[in-house]
């Protein structure tokens, strides 16, 4: 009986739990004893003795699929299961959550993110602090992806910050709730000399104004809620984003 | 040839004064930002003695590589300088991202009345902006 022919029988029938290395490594020794592998191994002969082994496994799984326990495939499947393992690792540090963990790293620097910078969108992010998720915008210019929502919870202040951008143009958006509504007259915005228009939606009033190349447009209940909507996007469709805001 | 030379030298005076008067006026128009977008500044009494706490929100037009407070002074309401700090990433007063909200909190003499000035940036793309605001005067409780 060939050697070889045994070894694959008895690996065929060894399972994890009583593989045997020992018995392994001496059919191997005994296989290296009587056909010993050259110092300089024949490539062309390898590959014709390849192509002999291939010819006949794929006569044999013509002939008659048998299911066997194949060593080689499970260590094709560990190797793709490791494949996919790392490139999950890779996009789980890209940002994208698929272990649900709060860890974010480069090849330089690992940290955490707090775990309202992880909200999925600008409405999660509201209703996480307890601001009316219904201030939050659910339209955007096509193309423009939401690239990053903070959130900020503090005893004077609560705000959710979001940026939508499709890496040419950007829209910020900012929604805030103070503790006390005197506060409010202490916000301000940057602006320059153009003029402000009013723009009314929902019963609410927003003045749009310019800073430069940005336009913003802003709200407020006159008590303690307050929105901006800002960027370089046209005012046409800062005005689309703020009619998407809910009643 | 002297009448020449002297005329060219005032025309190159004149227009040399010209690019000068409108480089004056743009550097002292402070208005708008190309990197700050909006700022919240309060100065409250806070629950300790003699403290007091500046509250602030400062948010960029766009993310900020940094964005907070650079300096802040308090002083009496004489006019007199009571204390301050230089913002830093570690005192809180700095950080980066789409907004930068905190507390200060400064001790000073309980029953004395303090404003603080605030200056606040926000730096973008190696573009840094500021902007220094003055708070209302509170009285240390």
């Amino acid at each position: 009986v060939d050697l070889a022919d045994e070894l694959e029988e008895l690996l065929d029938a060894m399972t994890e739990e009583d593989f045997d290395p020992e018995l392994v490594d001496a059919y191997l020794d005994a296989l290296e004893e009587k056909a010993p592998m050259p110092r300089q191994p024949d490539a062309k002969a390898a590959y014709a003795q390849l192509q002999k082994r291939l010819g006949a496994a794929s006569a044999a799984v013509e002939g008659g699929r048998r299911r066997r326990f194949s060593w080689r495939g499970l260590g094709l499947a560990a190797a793709l299961a490791g494949l996919l393992f790392a490139l999950m690792v890779g996009v789980q540090a890209a940002g994208v959550d698929l272990f649900g963990s709060l860890a974010r790293w480069t090849e330089e620097v690992f940290h955490f993110v707090p775990a309202a910078a992880q909200q999925q969108s600008i409405r999660e992010a509201l209703r996480s602090c307890g601001i009316p998720e219904e201030l939050g915008p659910v339209w955007f210019p096509e193309g423009l992806e939401v690239e990053g929502i903070e959130v900020y919870d503090s005893e004077d202040l609560k705000r959710v910050s979001a940026r939508y951008s499709d890496g040419d143009k950007r829209v910020r958006v900012e929604i805030s709730q103070l503790n006390m509504p005197m506060d409010m007259e202490e916000l301000g915005y940057q602006k320059d000399s153009n003029s402000v228009e009013k723009y009314s939606s929902h019963d609410r009033i927003f003045y749009l104004f310019s800073n430069l190349e940005e336009t913003t447009a802003a709200w407020s209940d006159g008590n303690q809620l307050m929105i901006d909507i800002s960027g370089t996007i046209p005012k046409s469709d800062i005005k689309k984003i703020i009619d998407s805001i809910g009643e | 040839m002297r009448r020449i030379k002297a005329v060219f030298l005032a025309l190159a005076l004149a227009v040399t004064g010209c690019f000068g008067t409108a480089l004056a006026n743009e550097d002292i128009m402070p208005l708008a930002s190309p990197t700050l977008h909006s700022h919240l500044i309060t100065l409250k009494p806070w629950t300790h003695k003699g403290e007091i706490k500046l509250g602030y929100a400062i948010s960029p037009v766009d993310t900020a590589d940094a964005v907070g407070i650079s300096s802040v002074d308090f002083y009496r309401e004489s006019g007199h300088w009571a204390g301050g700090a230089l913002g830093t990433t570690a005192n809180g007063l700095v950080g980066s991202g789409l907004s930068h909200v905190g507390d200060y909190y400064f001790t000073g003499t309980s029953g004395e009345r303090y404003y603080a000035v605030v200056t606040i940036f926000a730096t973008i793309d190696n573009v840094t902006d500021s902007k220094t605001f003055v708070t209302d005067t509170v009285t240390a409780p």
